[in-house]
């Protein structure tokens, strides 16, 4: 069995957690607020086979990225080698530095 | 009401960086669009915000932000997805801008 490498995810600043995900759903590797997260798992791999499929314009090559931004976390997603990598980061909305 | 929506969307597209504007109900019926934004993309879009309100129904609906690339920066845009009211809005933008 080859082993799942994480491509220094762990390093991504504000990082809350991580998955990765296989062509047919499966977690192969699980970390933080996201460790065995089989419904959002299952969530992102529904909307990425949508999302993957959208095209924008004539000229799109393919889709680089899914975001879904939360008031106070953003759980991103991007497909890279028949991979899907899942990430929690916390979000802070500039704004509410400016208000206090 | 469906003058006063056509005004809306076609407000919003005089923004600077907006490409297209379409609105979708949940079943992804097109209710509206101006610009590149296409009624092909009402079914995904209501789809997309679907799978986000059966995952997190207590929870604000979530902005879904879908990014794409091309060979030529023109291909580089967002759509910005989001759900109030049982109605979707999606919005494509240049990055650039």
């Amino acid at each position: 069995m080859s082993e799942v490498y994480a491509h220094n995810i762990e390093d991504i600043p504000d990082q809350l957690g991580y998955l990765i995900l296989n062509e047919d759903g499966a977690v192969l590797s699980s970390h933080g607020d996201l460790i065995n997260d089989e419904k959002t798992a299952k969530v992102f791999m529904r909307m990425v086979q949508i999302a993957w499929k959208v095209k924008l314009c004539e000229e799109q090559r393919s889709v680089q990225r899914l975001s879904l931004i939360f008031s106070n976390h953003i759980l991103l997603a991007t497909v890279s080698n028949g991979k899907i990598y899942i990430v929690k980061k916390a979000y802070v909305p500039e704004q509410a530095d400016s208000e206090s | 009401m469906e003058s006063l929506l056509q005004e809306k969307l076609e407000t919003t597209l005089q923004n600077p960086g907006i490409h297209g504007i379409v609105c979708t109900d949940m079943q992804g019926l097109c209710l509206g669009n101006q610009g590149a934004a296409f009624e092909e993309l009402a079914g995904p879009i209501a789809a997309l915000c679907e799978e986000a309100y059966k995952q997190w129904p207590s929870q604000d609906s979530p902005v879904i932000v879908l990014e794409t690339t091309g060979p030529k920066s023109s291909a580089d845009l967002s759509l910005l997805i989001k759900m109030s009211d049982g109605i979707c809005t999606g919005i494509i933008k240049s990055k650039h801008n």
